[in-house]
């Protein structure tokens, strides 16, 4: 009887540290994860940074830039096919001007929008202070990723979106994310791989991203980033439109 | 022939000719309906790259590549060349090759063309108008997006616009034109018509997508008469595969949601509710009798066993995804495209053997035991066709631009083309 009371004892015992256990795992690899980045110290000396290259859509390779900024604000422009595109978040909302979606003229993000620029607005990696930014992760089991047995980590965000990073074990880099995306502002699934990464100024960053989601296949290809650059904040807000401006007299 | 000339000596051996002639005369009617009724009366077998996928539509080249060493050799440029807009691959036989290419005039205005090339040197040898150019308005490539099909006398191609069109193959000279939309109601895909031309038995084989149970039909190559219609359904991008299930030929389609199977006189013989529609990417055959259909769709493949000309489902999955490109099957694997990676999936359970990334949405074929790939920026890859492992032999920029048009392997050439431009490269004399 008393074996049976010691056996149920270290059973529950064990059932409530395996959260904490589980947390100092996750904690040491998310440590590695940003050590691999370059370390938090040189992460805190950048506040803004300009990324500038190539971008890859219906397999035509065109310019793009984005700027981001520590807060979480994000600009960019890129050719997609025969249009260009504008888009800018200024860490709650966002504007677009996307002439595919035969609209001309800037318009507000829409919410399934809003999680994927929180995601193209992430400044450093989410997990880099992620308690205090209100996600929780979770560490699940290591899966195969091209041969490789990643370390899995399941991140959700403080609006509720759930990311599954895949971290290189001999690394702790991030190697794929799978995450909820938007084609024509209607959500779907997404996977991003990344690769070639490469210190500049003491930060490691990957230099070739590409996401796949539905049958859409786009690839930014960096080729030179600037960091602690002037950053116009009028670029985050959203501009009127040209109709709206012929009718200005009217204010 | 033979057996008509020893008949001949026979009949003329004999010592009253003419008695015997008179004697035998029964025979010639019943040689003519035999010849009628019989292979003698088909096309013969044209040897090359003939047409879409290649000479079994199954993207396989049976050409030896054990005398290609990448390590000693790289692929070797031998011409390259500026062609008209189109998506058309280059088809190749008897020391020419034949593809579309197009010219615009302005915004609204512009030609399609089926033009022939010296597959030596890539001289233009002839070039004859098939249709006003097909304008793509997402901007994604105007021109053709069919691949023409080498005949033993003619070639058949397929405009953007829907127009089938027979041509002589020695100078290109017109033949006849059957206009889809006008003639059986069809109506244009969006990003135009793409289907290929199958022929088989003096008969040019098409998905037409016409009203009135005409979305398929058979037209007779010498002169574009119908000879059979079947089936409802409209226009898709795919084209057909000629497979031999338990001994049956049979045209399989995949049109809408439906896989058909048609004989070749156009009855169907068996038809099956697909888990998907819209695939673009050629059904594969996985000998005896499997049938592999991708898309980019949940699931994204699924397998089918024919059994009694009956399709049942074996497999299905999301371990492969082909957009625009096909696959190809070897010795129990299927390699091919999963979105923008080159994959390696088993045949039998799905499982993923291997995934390379990089060559975004690029197209493949098989020659030998050698994958030939093409990615989409026209870098050209030869890997092994192996599930062990994903092993790069050598690779050449081959060609810049967009490159959505799979290669053609003939006599120890590959052929490339992007949007606009054509090469060839040899790999072995």
């Amino acid at each position: 009887m008393r074996l049976i009371k010691n056996q149920i004892f270290v059973f529950i015992t064990l059932l409530c540290i395996s959260p904490i256990i589980n947390a100092q795992n996750v904690d040491e690899i998310i440590d590695k994860h940003i050590k691999a980045h370059g370390g938090v110290e040189a992460w805190e000396n950048i506040e803004s940074m300009k990324v500038s290259g190539r971008f890859t859509a219906f397999s035509i390779e065109e310019d793009f830039f984005a700027i981001k900024t520590k807060e979480g604000q994000y600009y960019s422009e890129l050719n997609l096919g025969k249009h260009k595109v504008l888009e800018a978040f200024n860490c709650n909302t966002g504007w677009t001007i996307d002439p595919w979606q035969e609209i001309l003229y800037p318009r507000e993000l829409k919410k399934a929008e809003i999680n994927v620029f929180y995601q193209k607005a992430e400044f450093f990696t989410p997990f880099y202070k992620y308690k205090e930014r209100g996600f929780e992760v979770q560490l699940l089991d290591n899966e195969d990723v091209d041969g490789i047995e990643m370390i899995v980590l399941e991140l959700t965000r403080n609006n509720g979106k759930e990311e599954k990073w895949y971290l290189d074990p001999e690394t702790y880099l991030e190697y794929k994310c799978e995450s909820n995306w938007v084609d024509f502002a209607y959500p779907v699934p997404a996977e991003t791989y990344f690769d070639d990464f490469r210190t500049v100024n003491g930060v490691v960053l990957p230099f070739f991203i590409e996401r796949t989601f539905w049958q859409r296949d786009r690839i930014l290809q960096i080729e030179n980033i600037e960091f602690n650059i002037n950053v116009d904040e009028s670029i985050f807000e959203m501009p009127k439109s040209d109709h709206m401006k012929w009718l200005s007299f009217m204010v | 022939m033979f057996l008509l000339i020893s008949t001949c000596k026979f009949l003329m051996k004999r010592k009253n000719t003419m008695k015997t002639i008179i004697n035998y005369k029964w025979l010639l009617p019943l040689f003519l309906v035999v010849y009628a009724f019989s292979g003698f009366s088909q096309e013969s077998k044209v040897d090359g790259w003939i047409q879409f996928r290649g000479a079994e539509r199954d993207g396989i080249s049976n050409e030896s590549l054990s005398q290609f060493d990448c390590s000693k050799t790289q692929p070797e440029l031998v011409w390259k060349k500026n062609i008209g807009s189109a998506f058309s691959e280059l088809t190749i036989s008897e020391g020419v090759v034949y593809t579309m290419v197009s010219e615009v005039v302005d915004s609204l205005t512009g030609t399609e063309y089926l033009a022939a090339f010296s597959e030596e040197t890539g001289d233009e040898i002839w070039k004859t108008k098939v249709d006003s150019i097909y304008f793509d308005e997402d901007g994604w490539g105007n021109g053709t997006r069919s691949t023409p099909s080498i005949d033993d006398k003619y070639i058949f191609s397929f405009s953007g616009h829907g127009k089938l069109t027979a041509n002589l193959k020695k100078d290109g000279s017109f033949v006849w034109q059957v206009d889809f939309v006008k003639e059986f109601g069809s109506k244009t895909p969006r990003w135009g018509f793409a289907s290929s031309p199958l022929l088989l038995n003096g008969k040019v084989i098409m998905e037409v997508g016409g009203t009135e149970s005409r979305a398929f039909m058979a037209f007779n190559k010498e002169n574009g008469d119908i000879v059979w219609s079947s089936s409802n359904g409209a226009a898709s991008h795919d084209s057909p595969l000629l497979a031999t299930i338990e001994g049956q030929e049979q045209i399989i389609f995949a049109n809408g949601r439906t896989l058909y199977s048609l004989i070749p006189e156009g009855d169907t013989l068996w038809t099956y509710n697909m888990p998907f529609g819209g695939a673009t990417a050629i059904p594969i055959l996985i000998p005896p009798n499997k049938l592999f259909l991708s898309a980019v769709r949940n699931p994204g493949f699924f397998v089918v066993k024919v059994e009694n000309n009956k399709a049942s489902e074996v497999l299905k999955g999301v371990s492969m995804k082909n957009d625009f490109s096909s696959c190809v099957y070897h010795e129990g694997y299927i390699y091919g495209f999963h979105v923008a990676a080159v994959r390696c999936i088993s045949a039998e359970t799905g499982e993923v053997k291997w995934t390379k990334r990089g060559y975004g949405k690029g197209s493949l074929i098989l020659v030998d035991d050698k994958l030939i790939i093409l990615s989409d920026k026209g870098k050209l890859v030869i890997a092994d066709a192996s599930p062990d492992a994903y092993n790069e032999n050598c690779s050449v920029q081959a060609i810049d631009g967009k490159s959505w048009t799979a290669p053609s392997f003939y006599n120890g050439k590959v052929f490339v083309r992007n949007l606009t431009e054509m090469a060839s490269y040899k790999l072995i004399d």
